[in-house]
């Protein structure tokens, strides 16, 4: 079969086609193709933004094509094995075996057997040390880096931290090394000088060597694609997204993310305004997403509004504002979205509680938040907790279904009719980065107690309706994140026996991961319980920029209640402002 | 105002599925900078019509959109191929002075598909518009039932690269992949569906005849005044 017969086959075809309007020139002259793989389906794939960047920095480098490629769903794997044709790019159907250097951007730690997916279709050896020169150099990025450690024996090299700058660096070596003849092996050697490269084979947990993550200093001044590819079929986050800022000033404790990105550092507003104009004439798409890690907290954002706003009306174009913090809400910004459904996540059900993870928000400001929500004519509110956080009891879970009585009390004090409240729980996972790295996740069976509790609690309150998360997915995402290398050939086994796609609850099967386990006799409550305060984890090779005494003196707070206050009352010494301006710091 | 933009859908674009097709429109209509109409409601959409849906996997010359716009016939064209995905290609439009109702009113289509060693039994394949009664067996949903086809088939041509099909379209569809597949193993000759091309399609006339669509858009238009 041809390709193109294949593709006739195949349950959505244009996931395979490529064509997208604002594609680059991929005809340019090059001696570096790139390739992008994306361990997930096209549809989560093109959602993501760090893609889209990099896709364009890469492709504006002289000498350089980038392509992109994404994990076939199973139906089209099943044709590409029954055709005998390896995966290839999205762009010129090039195999992935063909190009300079693949990118696997892993966005978080259920997409490791994708990695694996991708690599076997495209018959690439999973483990570094089994490729030689002829194949590519294979390269890891993306919020996983945190702790690379269990895909290490994976990649050649991954970029920690923001890559805009580290992979515009290392296309530039290669293209060196391959002028001058020189192979992977001393590629690798000079890569690793780069800021924010780790070559797992020549930094090993015996002789360690410190890796600093990369940030981009000026961010302000740092390229921001706005002709963005325009996905061929509906996407997860079919939108245009703008980039407000990086970093978070609030410091929840359990937020990885919040101490990952750090430090604080944010686009103006004029900045904004010229780049939301160009993204509505170069894409057309009919909402613009104002991205950050906490929207509501952009210091203009008001000014911001009535900039884009006028420009939005007149071009019917949506302005969506996520990550809105409940004490940042205000009633403006809800005044011109359609009065759907609102998103809050006040995390935990207690005021005892929201201190240790230092959520910075009140009783007080949740009623204010929703009131200005309810008089805008919201009826429908969604609500974000976590469950299995540290120091958690009965009386923290309940306080939760008092917080969902209380808020319809609220309601129905303004209006008639019903209102829907959707409780969502997902369940605690100790990350990397955060002051709660050491902690313990409860086991399952416990998170099986508090979720029947809550669902039996709050089925009690009319309107109200409850999800929470998979424990057995819950597990094995903490498995991983604070996992080491001795994880590597679980990902192989459990791969091998099935697993895929982990992060889709049809396809995942915990049974195989824990056949795999006792197989391979590794200890799962290594991972699981509470880590030694006195040792070294494994990935506190990567400087984060928050040094460790922060984070130690974090977690102190924490088990006294004590919150810490945002960055904007003024700079908590987290360490991070080594590595960049904190625009924090200098406003004061 | 109401006009028909006359486009491909070629390369990359035929695989993508009729729902999705509408979204490509809507986002180069913007980037164009047209002032579109919108719908009044809940969440307003843009006054925008696809044709009949073009099965996925088949290219087509002959594909018609009617949209509600302030912008004039003269500029849209032009302005609307500026910024129009590869593949969707503009190629004419018209300016009906009433809504043509483009998807309700097409009868037919012309395919031409590509096959090898048909033009060895080229008598029996276009004999078979003569046929009162053709059972082709159609899957629907992996259920497979026979199926009467000789009233959806109004010509076949065999040249010695291509068949030429007029097949029903539009309210009653046979699709010309499938139809192609089944006049190949039933006269032994291989149809390469995967080069099928869609050049042409027709509404009922008023003689009851083959209406071409760009003859009957043209004669909805506003006659040239003489200068």
């Amino acid at each position: 079969m041809t390709f193109e017969e294949i593709l006739l086959k195949a349950e959505k075809p244009a996931r395979y086609s490529g064509g997208e309007y604002n594609t680059p020139d991929m005809d340019k002259p090059c001696d570096v193709r790139f390739c992008i793989c994306m361990p997930d389906l096209y549809e989560v794939g093109m959602s993501n933004l760090g893609l889209k960047i990099l896709y364009h920095v890469l492709n504006n480098q002289e000498g350089v094509v980038c392509e992109r490629c994404f994990a076939p769903a199973l139906d089209f794997r099943a044709l590409l094995k029954e055709s005998g044709l390896p995966l290839a790019s999205l762009e010129t159907r090039k195999p992935l075996r063909d190009f300079d250097m693949l990118g696997f951007s892993v966005q978080y730690e259920m997409l490791y057997t994708g990695v694996l997916y991708v690599m076997e279709a495209a018959g690439i050896p999973f483990y570094a040390k089994d490729r030689d020169d002829t194949y590519p150099i294979v390269c890891g990025g993306g919020p996983s880096a945190i702790n690379p450690e269990p895909l290490a024996d994976f990649f050649d090299l991954f970029m920690v931290g923001e890559g805009e700058e580290t992979i515009v660096a290392l296309t530039a070596l290669w293209r060196k090394c391959k002028a001058k003849g020189k192979g992977k092996k001393e590629f690798l050697r000079l890569a690793q000088k780069i800021e924010g490269v780790y070559v797992p084979s020549l930094n090993t947990p015996a002789h360690r060597t410190t890796v600093k993550k990369a940030v981009i200093r000026d961010f302000d001044a740092c390229y921001y694609p706005t002709a963005q590819l325009m996905p061929t079929l509906e996407v997860v986050h079919d939108r245009a997204m703008l980039e407000l800022y990086r970093g978070c000033q609030n410091g929840c404790r359990f937020c990885q993310a919040g101490y990952y990105y750090r430090p604080i550092r944010y686009r103006k507003e004029n900045t904004l305004k010229c780049l939301a104009e160009r993204l509505i004439r170069e894409t057309g798409f009919d909402e613009i997403s104002l991205g950050s890690l906490s929207t509501g907290d952009y210091p203009w954002l008001e000014e911001l509004l009535s900039d884009i706003g006028p420009i939005a009306e007149e071009s019917r174009v949506h302005l969506a504002l996520p990550s809105l913090r409940l004490s940042s809400f205000k009633k403006e910004f809800a005044e011109n979205s359609r009065k759907s459904s609102l998103t809050f996540a006040p995390e935990a059900g207690t005021q005892r509680l929201r201190d240790v993870i230092n959520k910075n928000v009140t009783e007080e400001e949740i009623r204010e938040g929703l009131s200005a929500a309810f008089d805008q004519g919201y009826t429908s509110v969604k609500l974000y907790f976590m469950l299995g956080l540290p120091t958690e009891t009965d009386e923290d879970l309940l306080g939760i279904v008092e917080l969902v009585r209380s808020i319809r009390r609220l309601f129905y004090e303004k209006h008639k009719g019903g209102v829907n409240i959707t409780v969502s729980c997902s369940v605690f996972i100790p990350k990397p980065g955060t002051p709660f790295q050491w902690e313990a996740q409860i086991s399952r069976e416990e998170m099986a107690r508090r979720q029947f509790l809550l669902k039996d609690e709050l089925r009690k309150v009319k309107g109200a309706s409850f999800h929470y998360h998979d424990r057995e997915t819950s597990e094995l995402e903490a498995i991983f994140a604070r996992g080491d290398r001795a994880l590597a050939p679980l990902i192989v086994r459990a791969y091998e026996k099935g697993a895929m796609f982990d992060s889709w609850t049809e396809h995942f099967h915990y049974e195989i991961w824990e056949e795999a386990m006792a197989e391979l006799g590794i200890d799962k409550e290594k991972y699981l319980g509470a880590q030694p305060l006195d040792e070294p984890l494994p990935w506190e090779f990567i400087d984060i920029g928050v040094s460790r005494s922060f984070l130690l003196r974090e977690r102190e707070r924490a088990y006294r209640a004590e919150c810490t206050p945002g960055c904007d009352k003024g700079c908590q010494g987290c360490g991070a402002a080594r590595f960049a301006p904190c625009d924090e710091v200098k406003k004061k | 105002m109401i006009l028909v933009l006359k486009h491909y859908k070629r390369g990359p674009m035929i695989y993508v599925s009729h729902i999705d097709l509408l979204r490509h429109f809507t986002r180069t209509f913007r980037r164009a900078g047209f002032k579109i109409d919108f719908s009044n409601g809940f969440n307003p959409h843009m006054l925008v019509n696809l044709g009949t849906p073009l099965p996925i996997g088949i290219s087509s010359s002959s594909e018609y959109l009617t949209v509600s716009t302030d912008t004039p016939k003269e500029e849209f064209l032009e302005r609307y191929n500026a910024v129009a995905p590869q593949g969707l290609e503009g190629i004419a439009v018209f300016a009906p002075t009433r809504n043509p109702n483009v998807a309700g009113r097409t009868v037919a289509a012309d395919y031409s598909v590509k096959h090898l060693g048909a033009e060895q039994v080229r008598r029996e394949v276009e004999g078979v518009v003569n046929l009162l009664s053709l059972m082709m067996p159609v899957t629907k949903k992996g259920e497979t039932a026979m199926k009467e086809v000789a009233s959806l088939v109004n010509g076949i041509r065999v040249y010695p690269n291509s068949i030429n099909l007029c097949l029903a379209a539009g309210n009653t569809t046979l699709r010309p992949d499938k139809f192609a597949l089944f006049l190949a193993e039933r006269y032994g000759f291989e149809a390469q569906v995967t080069d099928t091309w869609k050049y042409e399609q027709y509404v009922r006339g008023e003689n009851g005849a083959l209406l071409e669509m760009d003859e009957y858009l043209t004669s909805l238009e506003e006659p040239p005044t003489d200068a």
